[in-house]
């Protein structure tokens, strides 16, 4: 069983209609994001409640740990800090990443197409995203 | 050289790669869970790459960062709704937009939504639902596909679908002639059914059961017009506020149970099962109490019903009757909650009412493969006082039934009840009155008399008490019984239901080995038994499947381990051809002493039973090719010289 795009639209969906129902209940004096979060990470743990036994997702108590830890303050920076560490990546590595993750075609095809094995261009994203992350990490830390 | 510390975050790099690929095993995802719980500080990088993830995803898809808190000031003008197009050749304004009458403008919702849906984007992407290999497997839509408009109006663009058909006798029509069945998904669109049931899940999580010949039209998640015929709704919180009309009502739920019947000559009953549902009205012009729309609101609170003729009166009062909706009910009853915050063990309880009587093997069997919120269900076990009445106060109190089966036996042996769980029977709350139950009813009468648990409703008496009935309860009629759902134990295995091991020592004539019987309750074949058996343990060593070598040995079983079960068939460890004389047991030994009867029809490759036959148990060969029935015991034997 693989985790499959239904649980995540599923999920997205329920999560955008109950804010909707939920809309009324709202506070305008409190903060949103964090309400906002609250509703959309309660519809994550209700499925992976149900998902638990299947293990093939993290499982609630270690998701919400991390959820805690998720800091959206800085998100705007990481984005911002990402696109620069993209500029500097070698061309024919940021055309890899873009293909995968343009996900037009699988990445056994992008494989074939550029004469690799599929497990190659899974170790060539891997070492993408350290380097990315190592990158965006840096600049974070400099701001 | 790599220290510990380096090769664990090497590894947790190595795991957060493949979670994002989506080709993480489930043992990998497990590694994964412990490194995170034994070394916090990785959470730390496991967050920075999947965050990675998230943002190439969202990058990579929607061609745009994800979405902002800016402080421009045109909110109040921006609208612009986040959507999730379920079907990305139809473009999302054609699936029939619902607008939203109330304009809450203290913070627009669309916003909302944005950042909402980008935070549960975000967090599935730690969770790992939404990985680069979901995408290969499917053209359709991605996590990150959330797409963000600006329409010229204030608007609430519905998803194409808003509900799913959980179950259905009958297919339902659409109105261009499609036939939806079970698992369909459906869209906001009129729909009939011509006879039977069907059961729909709205995707805001209210549930409707529909009895045809009916006419309903779904408008939206939250929103349904029942043109005609009949149908019970369930509303859970997240539903508060689904809205079902009928020519000529409105009612709004307010997280409810009630039932509705829309009648060909246009009137409306309406009773409500619990909760609340608010009947709305047109009010007369210049009235009171009537709001800036003009429609006024009458509060039906559980058991009370109405007769409602036009949009423009609130219609009277009527008796209220679950019974005529009972068919449909019982379909819907919802897991029911024991909360920890009240005092509870956080399972789930759930009353399941059939259409035709059932016996308690199939009921064990049906509750062990039905599962509420990826919790496995067996027949509830009652192991305190306070669970008893939570369950009597919450679900039986209501229900029409007078019987309903729970997980308890003595069919193993008789006067020795036990849990279906394996759990120890110290609370009992068994009926005095009429009788002192348990009676074991005519056990003289028939073999093994009374061995099965049942909550009692007894005449002339509201109290729901224990009592024992037979396995088809050839004086009541039993169609009901009660599933408890919780977290999956390593304690007892599932299925089957052990009595302790007796021992044939060796003063009485014995070899000092255990025999136990176990109830099956939901086998599927003989080596699913023999494999059970093997996985067994008692004082350290491994079961097996019995190997009958003496003639004293089988009278030991029969008198013994067998004589008052009342279970008529039980696997043993034989196996072998019988046209080639080559039986054999379990441990390797040949069949010498017992008569072992022929299968009905001539088969070679069998197994081998002890089987009640009219007064007495013998050993019966049945063909390879035919199993045993679902439910049947099998004997397990304890060899301590083997070891």
């Amino acid at each position: 069983m693989l985790p499959n795009r239904d649980d995540a639209e599923d999920i997205l969906q329920r999560t955008s209609l109950i804010l909707w129902q939920k809309w009324a209940q709202y506070d305008p004096n409190q903060a949103f994001l964090p309400w906002a979060r609250a509703i959309a990470l309660n519809e994550i743990r209700n499925f992976l409640r149900r998902s638990e036994r299947a293990n093939v997702h993290l499982s609630e108590g270690i998701v919400s740990q991390l959820a805690d830890q998720w800091d959206d303050e800085t998100s705007a920076d990481r984005s911002e800090a990402l696109a620069r560490c993209l500029e500097r990546l070698p061309a024919l590595q940021r055309d890899l990443l873009e293909q995968c993750y343009l996900g037009s075609v699988g990445v056994k095809a992008i494989a074939e197409s550029v004469g690799m094995t599929a497990a190659a261009l899974y170790m060539r994203l891997h070492r993408i995203r350290v380097t990315l992350v190592d990158c965006i990490e840096k600049r974070m830390a400099a701001t | 050289m790599n220290t510990p510390e380096s090769q664990d975050r090497d590894r947790l790099q190595h795991l957060a790669n493949r979670m994002c690929d989506g080709t993480i095993s489930p043992e990998e995802i497990a590694e994964l869970e412990a490194l995170l719980n034994r070394q916090p500080e990785l959470q730390t990088r496991y967050l920075q790459i999947l965050s990675l993830h998230a943002e190439l995803l969202t990058r990579y898809r929607t061609g745009s960062p994800g979405p902002r808190e800016t402080g421009d000031e045109d909110s109040a003008a921006d609208f612009s709704d986040s959507i999730i197009n379920s079907d990305p050749v139809m473009p999302a304004n054609s699936s029939g937009n619902v607008r939203t009458e109330q304009s809450r403008s203290r913070w627009p919702m669309s916003r909302a939504l944005q950042f909402a849906v980008a935070a549960a984007a975000t967090l599935l992407v730690l969770a790992g639902v939404a990985t680069l290999r979901s995408r290969d497997t499917s053209a359709g839509p991605n996590v990150a596909e959330v797409q963000v408009e600006r329409p010229q109006e204030p608007a609430f663009v519905a998803p194409a679908f808003v509900a799913t058909v959980r179950a259905s006798t009958q297919p339902l029509w659409l109105e261009d002639g499609k036939a939806l069945s079970e698992g369909d998904r459906v869209p906001a669109q009129a729909l009939a059914l011509k006879g039977g049931q069907a059961e729909l899940v709205f995707d805001s999580g209210v549930r409707l059961v529909l009895e045809g010949p009916a006419n309903l039209r779904l408008d939206s998640s939250n929103a349904a017009f029942l043109t005609s015929g009949r149908l019970v709704a369930h509303v859970p919180e997240s539903g508060w506020g689904f809205r079902v009309d009928t020519p000529t009502s409105r009612l709004v739920d307010r997280g409810t149970d009630f039932g509705v019947i829309a009648e060909d000559s246009g009137a409306t009953e309406v009773h409500v099962f619990r909760g609340q549902v608010d009947l709305q009205y047109e009010g007369q012009k210049g009235s009171a109490k009537v709001d800036a729309q003009g429609v006024k609101e009458l509060v039906m609170l559980g058991r009370q019903a109405r007769r409602i003729e036009n949009l423009s009166e609130p219609g009277r009062s009527i008796k209220f009757s679950k019974e005529i909706f009972e068919r449909l009910e019982s379909a819907i009853a919802e897991p029911l909650e024991w909360r920890v915050a009240d005092g509870g063990n956080g399972h789930f309880y759930q009353l399941v009412v059939c259409r035709q009587p059932i016996t308690w093997h199939q009921a064990a069997q049906n509750a062990l493969s039905s599962s509420h919120g990826g919790w496995a269900g067996h027949l509830a076990s009652i192991t305190s006082a306070e669970e008893d009445s939570f369950v009597i106060e919450k679900i039986l109190k209501d229900s029409s039934q007078r019987g309903v089966w729970m997980g308890l036996t003595d069919v193993l042996r008789e006067g020795f009840f036990k849990w279906v769980t394996g759990e120890k029977v110290t609370y009992t709350n068994w009926a005095t009155w009429p009788e002192q139950q348990p009676d074991n009813f005519k056990e003289t009468l028939r073999h093994g008399g009374e061995d099965y648990g049942i909550y009692s409703r007894f005449v002339n008496s509201d109290e729901w008490k224990w009592n024992d009935l037979s396995i088809d309860s050839i004086h009541e009629t039993v169609s009901a019984y009660l599933v408890e759902y919780e977290p999956p134990r390593d304690d007892f295995p599932s299925g089957a239901v052990a009595h302790e091991p007796l021992m044939w020592s060796a003063d009485r004539g014995g070899n000092d080995h255990a025999y136990q019987l176990v109830l099956a309750l939901n086998s599927t074949s003989c080596e699913t038994d023999r494999d059970n058996a093997r996985s067994f343990t008692h004082n350290g060593v491994s079961g097996d499947l019995v190997a009958l070598d003496t003639p004293g040995e089988f009278e030991f079983i029969s008198n013994n381990v067998l004589r008052i079960c009342g279970i008529n068939d039980n696997l043993i460890g034989l196996q072998g051809s019988l046209l080639h004389g080559d039986l054999k047991w379990t441990n390797g030994r040949k069949v010498e002493f017992v008569d072992v009867q022929p299968p009905r029809l001539p088969a070679d490759q069998v197994y081998g039973m002890i089987v009640w036959h009219h007064d007495h148990w013998e050993v019966q060969a049945r063909a390879l090719g035919s199993p045993p029935e679902d439910w049947h015991g099998y004997i397990v034997e304890y060899d301590f010289g083997h070891e």
